[in-house]
């Protein structure tokens, strides 16, 4: 009799979670295993020349899905040199902070997304365009790679760096500045924002 | 003893006391589960058919001014009379009450007249001696008078065409056939007697012989014929049970015979024979032993009641709604809660009117920016139909939604960082606030009355809304359920 109960209250509960739930989680804040972003050469290497210093770069992602529907957008903090040594000009607002587009998760967790804006490693300011392909493991991290997909950029064609993303918050939506772009200093803890 | 087990103890002599508070024996006559309170019993209509009494000696049969030996008849009818009346949950009808309904059916009546005219042109062809169509008119005669029930309300005319009919048979030479008709006439009326020089020699002894024939065989229980005669009479009476007697005479004295009959089981219940010199507590004794082993049998809902239960019906019921029409990709649910209110003011119709409040739960894909309540009126005429403790009820009616705050979008960018945002895409939004919609409504539905006056009621409707014209698009045909208690005034 006991077992009859349980066995319906746990059918009831499966049903109650499988009718709310989508598909994979994974709302919330993401940051990339530090260090990042390499100046390396060969396949981990993204924007930075040979011959630059190696820097690390600290990686945010900010993720609201909907079904199969993500919006968000993907922060860089700099840790040391933040590309201070590749340019004289300290890099623009604008450029610590890109807005994902095309942003899907299928139903095995991958996140596929498209980058269009100021990158790290782009000097002036530039605009490029990257495609991110991510997958969520089962330990929980989002790992994957980033890669340039701008026509107009062919030196930097094809280059890719891998992510390992932990996440660090299970909802985008408790700190409004979070998902403010264009004025990283209204960051609680904006030490290093934008790296200015 | 030790202090500390009093609680115990006092905690055990309750437990047992408890029961045996609960077997204490009850009032006298107070109700216990499953009786049936009087106020519910079916009445049993009980109708006492006129008494045969066999008191003419076969010496008398010719000698029609001979006194007779005694009337037992009406004393039998007067004591079956008042031991019935007073028996509770019987309505009696007496052997009057019987000939006056029998006599004033409108579907007997003619049949009885056509007997009695049958019966004329039956004496008249044999008058003017057409013996064999007088046979076969006076066999019509009989059986007319039979089929009005003749031989309850006067037997007479019936005894009259039977005995004409014996003759008729007699001069064709059918001896046998005559003596059947004879007999059949005895069985009518007991108590006929003939002028010797009425009928030829070999007719009064063609009569005497049926006539002992008659009081030495027949069956003395059934002096109105066979189980489908008696249920067909009792179907005419409106009778549960036909009580009649037979009182003839013995080397003893007078004796009574007494049945009932059982009109819904088409049998005869019980019997007594009895002398006539015991008759009256014996067959006191024996209506009510009868009496009391009827099984109880509960009357039918009052109209009247079922009437006032039909009055104001007030209920309370949680409810779910699921827009058929909707902007967002996947099915958002509705849950909350409606008061109702009809009255039947008619049987079979009524007015209602009932108030739903929603909430609405979010969607698996959040396109419903968020949780909105809305207010749904909807009233209008209804059409029941009641069959037992259920009731079923269709209702259209009008709908009047007013929805709270519906945002909607497919964007994730609006969800996700506002509708404000340059990101979000403006035309996604579908922005249904604070709107009022007009419609039509159907609810179908039953309540199952549970005890009292408590009812439990499950309903399904669906609405279709267009007005305002064009505004009704995005969301539309609400369609959802309620299960609810209720209580009908």
């Amino acid at each position: 009799m006991c077992h009859r109960q349980t066995f319906w209250i746990l059918a009831l509960v499966a049903a109650c979670v499988s009718a709310c739930t989508t598909g994979p989680d994974v709302d919330g804040v993401w940051h990339a295993d530090a260090p990042a972003w390499q100046p390396t050469q060969g396949t981990n290497t993204l924007l930075f020349g040979a011959t630059a210093p190696k820097v690390s770069l600290g990686v945010e992602l900010v993720i609201g899905s909907y079904g199969p529907d993500i919006a968000g957008l993907m922060r860089f903090y700099r840790s040391t040199q933040f590309d201070l040594a590749l340019s004289p000009l300290p890099p623009h607002n604008d450029c610590e902070c890109a807005f994902l587009h095309q942003a899907k998760v299928d139903a095995t967790g991958r996140v596929t997304f498209v980058l269009d804006g100021c990158v790290p490693g782009t000097s002036q300011q530039a605009q490029l365009a990257l495609r991110g392909e991510l997958d969520l493991l089962t330990d929980g991290r989002l790992v994957g790679t980033v890669t340039v997909d701008d026509p107009s950029q062919p030196t930097l064609a094809a280059r890719s760096v891998q992510l390992a993303f932990v996440r660090v918050a299970t909802t985008a939506s408790s700190d409004p500045a979070i998902l403010d772009c264009q004025n990283p200093a209204t960051l609680a803890d904006g030490n290093t924002a934008s790296g200015l | 003893m030790n202090a500390q087990r009093w609680p115990i103890l006092l905690t055990v002599l309750l437990l047992l006391a408890v029961p045996a508070r609960a077997q204490t024996p009850g009032e006298p006559n107070a109700l216990r589960s499953g009786d049936v309170p009087d106020s519910r019993k079916a009445t049993r209509v009980l109708a006492i058919l006129p008494v045969r009494s066999h008191d003419v000696a076969v010496t008398d049969l010719f000698s029609p001014d001979a006194p007779r030996q005694s009337d037992w008849a009406p004393a039998i009818e007067a004591q079956l009379a008042a031991l019935l009346r007073a028996a509770p949950s019987v309505r009696t009808l007496s052997p009057d009450q019987v000939r006056q309904a029998l006599a004033q059916d409108p579907t007997l009546q003619p049949l009885q007249q056509l007997a009695q005219q049958r019966y004329r042109e039956g004496l008249e062809q044999y008058l003017n001696l057409s013996t064999d169509a007088a046979t076969q008119t006076l066999q019509g005669a009989v059986e007319m008078g039979r089929g009005g029930f003749q031989d309850v309300i006067d037997a007479k005319p019936l005894a009259d065409a039977q005995v004409m009919l014996g003759v008729c048979l007699l001069d064709r030479g059918e001896p046998a056939k005559a003596h059947i008709a004879f007999r059949d006439a005895f069985a009518a009326q007991p108590q006929r007697r003939f002028r010797s020089n009425f009928y030829a020699p070999a007719v009064n002894v063609e009569l005497a012989k049926a006539f002992v024939d008659w009081r030495e065989t027949s069956d003395l229980t059934r002096p109105y014929g066979d189980h489908r005669r008696m249920h067909a009479l009792a179907e005419r009476l409106g009778a549960d049970g036909l009580v009649y007697a037979t009182v003839r005479m013995t080397p003893e004295g007078p004796e009574v015979w007494l049945a009932i009959f059982d009109a819904r089981r088409r049998v005869v219940d019980s019997e007594l024979r009895v002398p006539m010199r015991e008759s009256a507590p014996k067959v006191d004794a024996f209506l009510s032993r009868w009496l009391a082993c009827l099984p109880v049998a509960e009357s039918e809902p009052d109209p009247t009641t079922i009437r006032r239960d039909n009055g104001l019906r007030l209920d309370m019921s949680g409810g779910y709604a699921l827009y058929l029409k909707q902007p967002t990709r996947q099915n958002f649910h509705s849950v909350g809660f409606s008061i109702g209110v009809a009255h039947e003011f008619r049987n079979g119709i009524e007015w209602f009117g009932r108030a739903n409040m929603y909430t609405s739960l979010s969607d698996p894909y959040r396109d419903v920016l968020h949780a909105f309540n809305s207010v749904r009126v909807i009233g209008g005429l209804g059409f029941t139909y009641r069959f037992g403790p259920v009731r079923l009820y269709a209702r259209p009616g009008l709908d009047a939604h007013f929805l709270g705050d519906f945002v909607a979008t497919t964007d994730p960018n609006c969800k996700f960082f506002g509708t404000d945002h340059p990101l979000c895409d403006k035309t996604s939004i579908a922005d249904l606030q604070q709107r009022l919609l007009f419609g039509l409504n159907l609810a179908v539905g039953a309540s199952v009355h549970i005890g009292r006056n408590f009812f439990v009621q499950m309903q399904g409707s669906s609405s279709v809304y267009f007005l305002p014209f064009g505004g009704t698009e995005k969301l539309n045909y609400p369609t959802g359920g309620d299960v609810g208690l209720g209580y009908a005034f």
